[in-house]
Parts: structure tokens; C-alpha cells; sequence
């Protein structure tokens, strides 16, 4: 049955999220080509004041894009379940368990997909702006390799916990929200300002919790610092914050979708 | 006849509102049952609890001697008193997600009654009105061959016409070892499809008797006895 509910999710969801992918992916080409092409054909201060607005709104383009994606999954998520839709999304003979599954899974799949296309936007929009300044492939490929070995991408470890962060950072993104959805069921009333109090809750909750992660990484990293290479002191700085917000992360989702499931389970009260 | 529901010691309440009281009572198969009672009696709070869309404070409720679930949901037809389809779908869709969920859904019989009342099936949700809406949701309920449905207040706010057609499609599509529980306060209408009734007064059954032992040993109709029992 999950199959089936996947099935029904993704062709409810696929026009929707596609459009966005694609607008991101024309985001990054207009970017592109304005960034190379403006500076050939006119570098008066006006166009050059065009090209910086229209990088801004790359920017504000894709964060948009992006919220956009995520509202649009919480609100399928909150009329399929808690609203009238409700009647026939529990009355159907699959398991509760199955259907926050479905919808865990389908929002991840599309939140990765929109945080990828958004990667590309941004490549494409950079190959844009690296066309147009001096600098030869070979430095380039030097310079990012620099970069590479910098962050740690020779370390095993690091790698893992990057592949790790890429794969639960959607799951998380949208668990979360489903979370506070769910929480807002258990209000009598005003279930909908129920649900917006706990995302800024979560939000400052999420806040300090950074932040506390940012002060054990950094007292960790005084503690077991050589005093030898200040840029590798950086690096595993970074990379501890990386692992320590990873675990974090995923901890917070498994707490986050098993309480989706007992709301959804021993909770719903359909008006 | 052998028991389809069993609803023994069901209570809910919310906080300190008693919503339904310690009920017992079961049903047979291939009866039609009226569950009457005034506005805020409990009938929707019992059919919720009875389809897994709330869950009782104390008591149990068993569908073909299973408790309620995937199983239970697999036998119950369920129409609520709301529209419940998404509008972005269309006719054609909906009828294609319930053939893939329910086994028992027989897509022919929804066709043949589409086009009975002229619905195009490649019509968007949002474009139809309330009421033909409605009528899209009961063909989708009477067209699966379950062994219970349920119906919500089935003919609440629309026309009398479109009661009698409603009232007929129940009739004509159910299977006879099925059974109805149909909700309503419009006893009126209902009144001579029904074999048996339930009558409802804040969570409490104050009366479960077949329709023709009511008229035989009151010498009443129901929809009078109900207004005698229900005066205010």
C-alpha cells in the first residue's frame, strides 16, 4: 500500500514541484547570460546598477524558491491530513504509519530535488560570472582543489558526514515542518496559529542548540589544538560543527517523525 | 443473521463533555439502520470512532470481528457530512485513486451512474458545484460492494428531488447481505427504507427497535415518535 500512496502523492505533487525545479534552472541561466553579456555590450554604471539587481534577485530567487517548495509541501501535508481531506485520507485501509511515511518520503524526495536544481541554478549562474574574469582553467581547478583539501574532502570521515548532512538535511527540513503541523492538531482551536507558534518555538529552540554547537566545537577545538597550522585548527573546526549539527539533525527528525505518527495515530480529531 | 458491528462500553469525551456514554449495541447484516437524534447527540462522534477517525476514551469497536483498522476500513463504505475531495483532481482520478485502494470498488457501476446523472467524468473537481460534489462522493461511496456503509447525514441540505435520487441510488447499489447505518434528523424522508433505528440523546441510546415493531406496538410512525421522545 505504501506504493500506492507514493504513487498518488508524487502525481498529486510532480507539476507543482517540476515548476519550480525548471524556474530555478532558468533563475541560474538569465543570471548567467545577463552577468556575461551586460559588460560586453554596455558598462555604463546604469547597466552595471541592472546586473547587480538582477543578481540580487537570483538570490531572492532561489531562497523564494526553495520556501516556496516547502510551503507548498506543508500545506498538502496539512490539507491531506487535518483538514476535510482528512476523511478520506484515514478512512483508507492502509496503516497510519504508511501514509506519514508517504508523505515523509515524498516531501524529502522533492525538498532534495529543489536544494539540488538550486546547486545547479547557482553552478550555472557562477559559470556565468567565471567567464567573464581573467583567470585561466588550470587556477581555477588549482584554487578549488585548494579549497577541497582545505575543507577535508580527502578525509573519509568528513566525506561520509557530508553525504550524511546532504541526505538528512531534506528529510529534516520537512519532518520539522510536519511536526509543527502535527502539534497544532492538539490545539482545541486555532489549530493553524497552534501550528506557526511552533515553528518559531522550533526555530529559536534551533537557535540555541546551533549556538551550543558552535561553543563545544570551538572549546573542542582550543582543547585539542596544536597551535601548529592555524588552517588546519579552521578545517577541523568545520568539520566538527558539520558532525556535531549532522547528529543533531537526525536526532531531532527520528524524535520529529515518531510523534507525527502518534499524533496522526491517537491524535486526529477532524473538525 | 450474523453481527457486522459490535460497539461495546464505547465512552468518548472531551475534557469534561461526555460526548458518547458507556453504548452497546450491535448490528446485523443486511439491515438498513437509521441512527436518529437531534443536533449535538453524538452520531457523527460515533461514526468517526467507527470509521478510525477518533478514538474512544474506554470501550471497543469491531467490524466482521475485527477491531477497527486496515480490515475494518477494507468492509466500510464511508460517506461523511463534508466534501472531502481535493479539487485540484478530477472525476476520472478520484475514481482511479479509490479502484487503487479499494478492491472491492466496482468502476463500471460509478461509470453507469456518472453518466446517469450527466457528471463528465474529465470535469475538475473545482469546477463542479457543492451539490454535484456531493453526488460525485455518495456514486464513489455506493459504488464499492462493502459489506457496511455509513452514511453522514447523506441528504442534509439538498433539494427533495435530489433526496429522492439519493435515497434510490442507496437502495438500488447495495448489496442485500450488506448493511447501512445512515445518520440523519430528517426522519421523514428516510423513514421507509429503514428497517431498524437507534435513537440518540447526549451519548446515551434511549431506544434500539425495529421500524415495524415501533409501528406495531405504538402505532406510530418513527419520525412521530422521535418528535414525542425528542420534544423540547
Amino acid at each position: 500500500m505504501l506504493g500506492k500512496l507514493l504513487k498518488h502523492d508524487f502525481i498529486a505533487t510532480w507539476k507543482v514541484m517540476v515548476c519550480i525545479d525548471v524556474l530555478l534552472v532558468v533563475l541560474g541561466v538569465l543570471t548567467a547570460l545577463v552577468i556575461r553579456t551586460i559588460p560586453h555590450v554596455d558598462d555604463s554604471f546604469g547597466m552595471s546598477m541592472f546586473m547587480f539587481s538582477f543578481v540580487g534577485v537570483f538570490y531572492i530567487g532561489i531562497i523564494a524558491a526553495n520556501i516556496v517548495s516547502l510551503i507548498y509541501l506543508v500545506m498538502r501535508y496539512y490539507k491531506n491530513l487535518y483538514t476535510s481531506e482528512g476523511y478520506l485520507t484515514f478512512t483508507l485501509p492502509v496503516k497510519t504509519d504508511m501514509i506519514i511515511h508517504s508523505k515523509v518520503i515524498t516531501g524529502s524526495v522533492w525538498m532534495f530535488l529543489s536544494y539540488l536544481f538550486t546547486l545547479i541554478s547557482i553552478l550555472i549562474a557562477g559559470a556565468g560570472f567565471f567567464s567573464t574574469v581573467d583567470v585561466s582553467r588550470e587556477k581555477l581547478h588549482e584554487a578549488m582543489m585548494e579549497m577541497f583539501d582545505f575543507l577535508g574532502f580527502g578525509d573519509p570521515v568528513f566525506v561520509a558526514t557530508l553525504l550524511f548532512t546532504i541526505l538528512i538535511t531534506p528529510v529534516a527540513a520537512v519532518v520539522c515542518m510536519y511536526f509543527c503541523v502535527s502539534i497544532g492538531q492538539l490545539w482545541q482551536n486555532h489549530k493553524v496559529l497552534g501550528s506557526v507558534l511552533c515553528i518559531i518555538g522550533l526555530y529559536m529552540f534551533n537557535q540555541v542548540v546551533s549556538q551550543l554547537v558552535f561553543i563545544v566545537s570551538g572549546f573542542w577545538n582550543i582543547m585539542s589544538q596544536t597551535g601548529a597550522d592555524i588552517d588546519a585548527s579552521f578545517a577541523l573546526l568545520y568539520r566538527n560543527i558539520l558532525l556535531l549539527l549532522s547528529i543533531v539533525t537526525f536526532i531531532q527528525a527520528v524524535i520529529f517523525y515518531v510523534v507525527c505518527i502518534i499524533i496522526a495515530r491517537k491524535k486526529i480529531n477532524l473538525d | 443473521m450474523s453481527s457486522l458491528l459490535q460497539v461495546s462500553s464505547l465512552t468518548k469525551k472531551y475534557g469534561n463533555f461526555t460526548a458518547l456514554n458507556d453504548l452497546n449495541f450491535e448490528l446485523e447484516s443486511g439491515h438498513i439502520t437509521g441512527l436518529l437524534g437531534p443536533n449535538g447527540s453524538g452520531k457523527t462522534t460515533l461514526i468517526k470512532i467507527i470509521c478510525g477517525l477518533l478514538q474512544p476514551t474506554k470501550g471497543v469497536v469491531s467490524v466482521n470481528g475485527n477491531p477497527v483498522g486496515v480490515n475494518s476500513k477494507k468492509v466500510i463504505s464511508y460517506l461523511p457530512d463534508t466534501t472531502y475531495l481535493g479539487n485540484s483532481s478530477s472525476v476520472k482520478e478520484i475514481i482511479n485513486y479509490f479502484c487503487d485502494f479499494y478492491e472491492d470498488f466496482d468502476m463500471q457501476r460509478a461509470y453507469d451512474m456518472l453518466a446517469t446523472l450527466g457528471i463528465n467524468p474529465n470535469a475538475r473537481l473545482r469546477t463542479l458545484s457543492k451539490g454535484t460534489k456531493e453526488k460525485v462522493q455518495l456514486i464513489l461511496v455506493m459504488s464499492r460492494r462493502a459489506d457496511l456503509y455509513i452514511l453522514d447525514e447523506p441528504i442534509a441540505g439538498v433539494d427533495p428531488a435530489a433526496r429522492d435520487y439519493i435515497l434510490n441510488t442507496i437502495i438500488s447499489n447495495y448489496d442485500e447481505n450488506a448493511s447501512i447505518l445512515i445518520s440523519t434528523h430528517l426522519i421523514s424522508d428516510v423513514e421507509n427504507i429503514l428497517d431498524e433505528v437507534i435513537f440518540l440523546r447526549q451519548g446515551n441510546i434511549v431506544r434500539h427497535s425495529a421500524v415495524d415493531d415501533i409501528r406495531s406496538n405504538e402505532g406510530k410512525s418513527v419520525d412521530a415518535l422521535f418528535r414525542e421522545v425528542f420534544k423540547c
